[in-house]
C-alpha cells in the first residue's frame, strides 16, 4: 500500500495523500488525496497507479534480461 | 553592493543539493545509538525552496534502475535492485512471502492411525510439507467446485510396521495418486454406485507437465511420524491452491528479505596502530591494512562494505565515531529470496511483479 | 554436641542451635524440618580436600562417607542463623564456619528452573514459580531452553520440555502489547507455535440391567441413515476412538429399564434411552482419544472416553517467559506486517519494553543474550544461580563477545526494518530468542455468557458456576461501591429485577404474607381471613424466603407498607 503513496508523492500537483487502516483486523484501507486546482485527486491517483506500473513492467523486462543472460553465463 | 541570492553566488552548486542533505537525502545514518534520517523524503516540494525538484520522473527512474544478479541457484538468489524505493522492495517482499500461490496439502482423510502422533498433529505435519509442483498449471478450489484433476493433487500414505523393529515414515513414502482418490464416500443409498472424493475427468498423468515428472513432495527425507511395532497409518490427502496469508504452509519462500547496500566510510586517515585496532575489532573483515607506499606506515582501508552486518563494533568506544562512519543507501537493496522449492527462485520474482501489475490494473479499471 | 553428630553418633538430621537472647541451646530432632548440606569449614580452611574429591570421582567415595567421616552435615533453618556461610570457597575467611557446596543448592528445585536469578528483583522469582504450577498438559512440539542451569540438567528438565523457545524482539508494536500483552506472528502459529493438547476424561458408570444398543438406522429420503446424534457411536453403541465428536453427541446409546409397579402391558417400551451426551462448548473438534472398558469396584461395567482436543494458540491465552512476565496474547499479526532484520529473521513474538522496567527482570535480557550467542555458535549456554565464579554461569562479556564474533552487536540489538513500510525503523531493537511457556489459562475455558438460564431450586437465584451456566455475582463490595455512587436504580435493578423477583401479597393488618386465591380473583390474608387489606408488591425470593424461615422458627417479621 504503501508504493501507491510514494507515487502519488512525486507528483508536485498532490497536496496531501495519505493512507490508514481502521483496524487492524479488517481488511479496509482509507487513502485520502488533496490536489492543487491544476488537477483533480482521481487524475493525480489514475496518474500514479499507471505510472506504477510502467516501473514494474520496466523492472520485470530488465529483471528478466539479467536473469537470462546470467543463466547462460 | 548588489544584493545577490544566496542561490546564485558562485560557490554553491545549482541544480543540486548541498552535499549534507543530499547525504541526508539518500543514506541512512546508523550512529551507535539509533539510526537517523532513515524516513525518505517524499514529498515532492520538499526541497523547493532550494529549485530542486524532488518528484519522480518515469524517465528519471529508466535511467537510474539496474539489476545485477549475485548468486543464483536452484533455491536461493541473492540480487542488488538499484534506483528503486523501500516501499516497492517491500511490497515484493510482501507480496512473496503472502501472495504468490502454492500448492499445499489441506485435506486430509484418515482411514486409519494408530501411531502416538494424534490424528490433528499429524494432518497439521503433512500440510507443512512442500510440494515440488509448478502452482501455475493449477486452479483455485472454491467451495462450489467439486474436486476435479485442475485443482486437486491426491496422495496417499500407507505404511505399517511389523512387530519388532520401528520405523520411520518419511515423505517420500507419499504415493501420487495420478488417478484421484481411491476412497469411498459412504453413500446413504446402498444401492447407488460408490462415489469417490474426486471426480478425475482424466489421470493427471496424461497432462504434459507432469507425464515426464511425476509429482511428489519436494524433499524426500522429511520425517512425518514414527511407527512402533504394529502401528499403522493409512490416509489419503488433497493438496489444493492457496497463498500464504492464509495460512503459511502456502508460502511459497522459506523467507524472503532484503537489506540496504552498507557503505562505510573513513572521515579521517586512520594510520598506524588505530588502523590495526580498527581491522581487529570488524569481525566480518570490512577493513583491511596495506601499506601506504609514501610513508611506509599502515593505512586502514574499506575493503569489503558489503560484508557490514552493522554490529557497530568499529564505532563503539570513545571517539570512534568521529572516524568511521557506517551507513546505508536508501535505494540500492540487496534482496534474497529462499524458495521452499516449488518454484526456482527468480520466477517467483516475477510471478510477484507481475501480481503486482494485476492489482494495479485492477485498481486503474475500478477507478475508471 | 555437634562433635557427636558429626562423628555420627547422633543422627545426621539432629539440629542444635543456640539461641542468644533467651540463652539456651535448643536440640531438635523431630522429623518435617528442611536441612541442606554444607562443607565444614575450620576457621575458613574447608574440610574437605582435594584428594577427598578425587576419590569422590573415582568411585572409592560416597556421599554418606563425606557425612560420617564429618566432612559435610546437615543445617536446617535454625541452625544455619548461628553459621557464617560463604558462597565460594575462595571468598572464605577465619570467621566463617561452613561453605557452600555449589551456590545453586541455595534455591530449590523449581528456581532453579529460572536463568541468572540472581540479577532479578526477588519477588519476579517467586512469581515463577507460581507460574509453574499453572503449567499445561501437552505441548506438541516441546523444546528445551537454549540457556539452562545446571538445577536443568540435574533435574531432567530438560527433556521434559514445557516451552518452546520463541525469537522475540522487544519494541512496541500496534499498541495491542499494552499492559503485557504478546503480539503473535500468525505464521509461527500456522508453523505449530505453542499448540497444545488438551485430554479431558469422562466416564459413564452402567447399572446392573442397563443395556448398550446398536444405533438404529432411520429410514429417510436418502436410504437408511443413523440419527444425527448418534453417528459418532460404533457398531456396539459406544463411541469409536478417532471420531470428532461434537455438542450434543452421544457418548454411549444406553437404555436402563423403567421401574414398573406392576406387570408391564405387552408392546410397551419397558426401557427408556438414557443417553450420555457430551457438553462441550459449540465450535470445538474434539476427537475421541480413548476408550476404555472396565469394571468398578461395584463390579459395574465402566466406560472411559479421553477426549482430545488440539489447541492454536489465539487471543486471549497465556504466556509466561521464565522470569514471571506473564502476559496474554493481544494480537495476532500475518508475519509480512513483522519487522525483519538484516539476516531476514522474523521474531515470533513482540513483548512490550515496558514490562521491564519496573520489574526489574534483568535475567531475561541476559537469557536473550545468551540463547542469541547459543543459537550462533551452537552450544547450550548456562545460567545457574550464583554460578559466575565457578563456570556454570556465562559471563556478560563471554557471551557479547561469541555475539561479536559472530557479527551481531555486543549488545544485542539488531537493525530492524519495518514489515509495513519497508524504511528502518529509528531504534536498534533488542531481538533474540527466549524459552517461552505456555500457561493453563486459556480463553476457551473461561469464555462465558449468560443471559438468562437456569435457577437454584431454593433460592430461585441463577446458578453459579460456568458449568452450571451460572451468573456471575456483583458481590458485597460491588454493592458497597455502588451505594457510594448513589446509584439506588442500578442496585434495584442488579439486586432484585436481574436476579429473583417475586409477587407478593401482604397484609396491611397483620404484616404477614397472604395469598392469592385464583378462584376468586383476589388476594386473601391467612391470618385475617379476609382479602380486605392486601396489597401487592415485588420482594426478591430470597427476601420471601428468610421471612418464612423465620417465621418457621416462632419468629413474627412483619411488613409495615406505606404509601409510595
Amino acid at each position: 500500500m504503501n508504493a501507491p503513496d510514494r507515487q502519488l508523492h512525486r507528483d508536485p500537483n498532490v497536496l496531501f495523500a495519505g493512507y490508514k487502516l481502521p483496524h487492524p483486523l479488517q481488511y479496509k484501507i482509507l487513502l485520502r488525496v488533496q490536489t492543487t486546482s491544476q488537477s483533480s485527486p482521481m487524475q493525480a491517483y489514475n496518474q500514479a497507479i499507471n505510472d506504477l506500473d510502467k516501473e514494474l513492467e520496466i523492472l520485470k523486462n530488465a529483471f528478466e534480461k539479467v536473469i537470462t543472460s546470467q543463466i547462460y553465463i | 553592493m548588489k544584493k545577490v541570492s544566496f542561490m546564485d553566488m558562485p560557490d554553491v552548486p545549482k541544480g543540486q543539493l548541498p552535499e549534507h542533505l543530499e547525504l541526508q537525502r539518500t543514506r541512512v545514518f546508523c550512529g551507535s545509538d539509533a539510526p537517523t534520517h532513515s524516513e525518505g523524503i517524499q514529498y515532492s516540494g520538499a526541497y523547493a525552496s532550494m529549485g530542486i525538484d524532488n518528484s519522480l520522473r518515469l524517465d528519471s527512474f529508466c535511467k537510474k534502475f539496474r539489476v545485477e544478479v549475485i548468486q543464483l541457484t536452484e533455491d536461493e538468489i541473492e540480487f542488488d535492485m538499484i534506483g528503486i524505493d523501500a516501499s516497492l522492495a517491500n511490497a515484493f517482499r510482501r507480496i512473496l512471502i503472502a501472495e504468490v500461490p502454492t500448492m499445499a496439502i489441506e485435506k486430509v482423510l484418515m482411514v486409519n492411525n494408530t501411531s502416538v502422533i494424534a490424528d490433528e498433529v499429524l494432518a497439521h505435519r503433512l500440510g507443512l510439507i512442500p510440494l515440488d509442483v509448478d502452482p501455475r498449471s493449477f486452479e483455485y478450489f472454491s467451495g462450489n467446485d467439486s474436486p476435479n484433476e485442475r485443482n486437486t493433487i491426491v496422495f496417499k500414505l500407507d505404511v505399517s510396521c511389523k512387530k519388532g523393529a520401528r520405523i520411520t515414515v518419511k515423505s517420500d513414502q507419499l504415493k501420487w495418486l495420478p488417478n484421484g482418490s481411491e476412497l469411498e464416500m459412504t453413500t446413504p443409498n446402498p444401492s447407488a454406485k460408490p462415489k469417490s472424493y474426486t471426480l478425475f475427468t482424466c489421470s493427471q498423468a496424461s497432462l504434459p507437465e507432469f507425464s515426464d515428472k511425476p509429482i511428489g513432495p519436494k524433499h524426500q527425507d522429511i520425517i512425518i511420524s514414527k511407527l512402533g511395532p504394529g502401528q499403522a497409518i493409512e490416509l489419503e490427502v488433497h493438496a489444493i491452491k492457496g497463498i500464504g496469508k492464509t495460512h503459511a504452509k502456502w508460502s511459497p519462500v522459506a523467507t524472503a528479505w532484503y537489506r540496504m547496500l552498507p557503505e562505510v566510510v573513513l572521515l579521517k586517515e586512520i594510520e598506524g596502530k588505530q588502523a590495526e585496532e580498527l581491522v581487529q575489532k570488524c569481525p566480518v573483515n570490512v577493513f583491511q591494512e596495506i601499506e601506504d607506499i609514501g610513508k611506509g606506515k599502515k593505512k586502514a582501508v574499506v575493503a569489503n562494505p558489503r560484508a557490514c552486518t552493522l554490529c557497530r563494533e568499529c564505532i563503539r568506544g570513545e571517539g570512534w565515531e568521529e572516524l568511521v562512519a557506517v551507513r546505508r543507501v536508501k535505494d540500492h537493496f540487496i534482496f534474497r529470496i529462499e524458495s521452499t522449492g516449488a518454484l526456482p527462485p527468480e520466477d517467483l520474482f516475477t510471478e510477484a511483479v507481475k501480481i503486482l501489475e494485476d492489482k494495479c490494473d485492477r485498481l486503474i479499471s475500478e477507478l475508471s | 554436641m555437634r562433635k557427636l553428630r558429626r562423628s555420627g553418633k547422633i543422627g545426621e538430621f539432629v539440629s542444635i542451635f543456640v539461641n542468644e537472647k533467651q540463652r539456651c541451646v535448643y536440640v531438635a530432632s523431630d522429623g518435617g524440618r528442611v536441612c541442606r548440606p554444607l562443607v565444614i569449614a575450620d576457621r575458613g580452611i574447608s574440610r574437605v580436600k582435594e584428594h577427598h574429591m578425587k576419590e569422590l570421582m573415582d568411585g572409592v567415595r560416597t556421599f554418606d562417607d563425606f557425612l560420617r567421616e564429618g566432612l559435610i552435615e546437615y543445617l536446617d533453618v535454625n541452625e544455619e542463623n548461628n553459621a557464617l556461610i560463604s558462597l565460594y570457597e575462595g571468598e572464605a575467611d577465619t570467621d566463617t564456619t561452613h561453605i557452600e557446596i555449589e551456590p545453586f543448592t541455595i534455591l530449590g528445585v523449581c528456581a532453579g528452573l529460572i536463568p541468572y536469578p540472581h540479577h532479578n528483583q526477588s519477588p519476579r522469582n517467586t512469581y515463577q514459580l507460581s507460574r509453574m504450577d499453572t503449567l499445561l498438559y501437552l505441548l506438541v512440539y516441546p523444546q528445551r531452553p537454549l540457556l539452562t542451569t545446571k538445577s536443568i540438567e540435574l533435574v531432567g528438565f530438560d527433556k521434559l520440555g514445557a516451552g518452546q523457545n520463541a525469537t522475540v524482539a522487544v519494541m512496541s508494536y500496534s499498541g495491542y502489547d499494552i499492559e503485557d500483552a504478546i503480539v503473535m506472528n500468525k505464521s509461527s502459529l500456522d508453523r505449530g507455535f505453542g499448540r497444545c493438547i488438551v485430554l479431558k476424561k469422562y466416564s459413564v458408570v452402567t447399572e446392573p440391567y442397563d443395556r448398550i444398543v446398536k444405533p438404529q438406522m432411520i429410514s429417510s429420503k436418502s436410504g437408511y441413515v443413523v440419527d444425527s446424534k448418534m453417528q459418532i457411536l460404533d457398531a456396539d453403541g459406544i463411541a469409536a476412538p478417532g471420531e470428532i465428536i461434537r455438542s450434543h453427541d452421544l457418548f454411549v446409546n444406553k437404555h436402563s429399564p423403567k421401574i414398573i409397579r406392576d406387570q408391564a402391558k405387552p408392546g410397551e417400551l419397558r426401557e427408556t434411552p438414557t443417553p450420555v451426551t457430551y457438553k462441550g462448548p459449540e465450535g470445538e473438534t474434539t476427537v475421541v482419544d480413548r476408550v476404555v472398558l472396565s469394571t468398578d469396584v461395584n463390579n459395574r461395567l465402566c466406560i472411559k472416553f479421553l477426549v482430545r482436543h488440539v489447541r492454536r494458540p489465539e487471543l486471549g491465552d497465556k504466556f509466561s517467559s521464565r522470569h514471571g512476565q506473564k502476559g496474554v496474547c493481544g494480537t495476532i499479526v500475518q508475519q509480512e506486517d513483522f519487522p525483519f532484520s538484516e539476516r531476514g529473521i522474523c521474531p515470533d513474538l513482540i513483548m512490550n519494553p515496558h514490562g521491564y522496567p519496573s520489574r526489574m527482570t534483568i535475567g531475561k535480557m541476559i537469557e536473550l543474550l545468551g540463547g542469541k550467542a547459543g543459537v550462533s555458535s551452537g552450544r547450550f549456554h548456562y545460567g545457574s544461580a550464583f554460578g559466575e565464579p565457578s563456570g556454570h554461569a556465562d559471563r556478560v562479556e563471554a557471551i557479547s563477545e561469541t555475539l561479536v564474533k559472530h557479527g551481531f552487536s555486543y549488545s544485542g540489538k539488531d537493525f530492524i526494518y519495518s514489515g509495513i513500510t519497508g524504511y528502518p525503523l529509528q531504534a536498534y531493537i533488542f531481538m533474540g530468542p527466549i524459552y517461552y511457556q505456555k500457561l493453563k489459562h486459556m480463553v476457551l475455558d473461561k469464555m462465558h455468557a449468560r443471559a438468562r438460564g437456569p435457577r437454584v431450586t431454593l433460592t430461585r437465584q441463577p446458578t453459579e458456576g460456568r458449568s452450571r451456566d451460572g451468573g456471575l455475582r456483583l458481590g458485597e463490595m460491588e454493592r458497597d461501591c455502588l451505594i457510594a455512587y448513589g446509584a439506588s436504580m442500578l442496585i434495584y435493578e442488579r439486586l432484585m429485577l436481574s436476579s429473583d423477583p417475586y409477587q407478593v401479597q401482604v397484609c396491611r393488618t397483620c404484616g404477614l404474607l397472604g395469598y392469592y386465591n385464583y378462584k376468586l380473583k383476589t388476594a386473601v390474608c391467612s391470618m385475617c381471613k379476609n382479602g380486605d387489606n392486601v396489597s401487592t408488591m415485588k420482594l426478591p425470593y430470597a427476601c420471601k424466603l428468610l421471612f418464612q424461615e423465620l417465621q418457621s422458627m416462632n419468629v413474627v417479621p412483619r411488613l409495615k407498607l406505606t404509601e409510595a
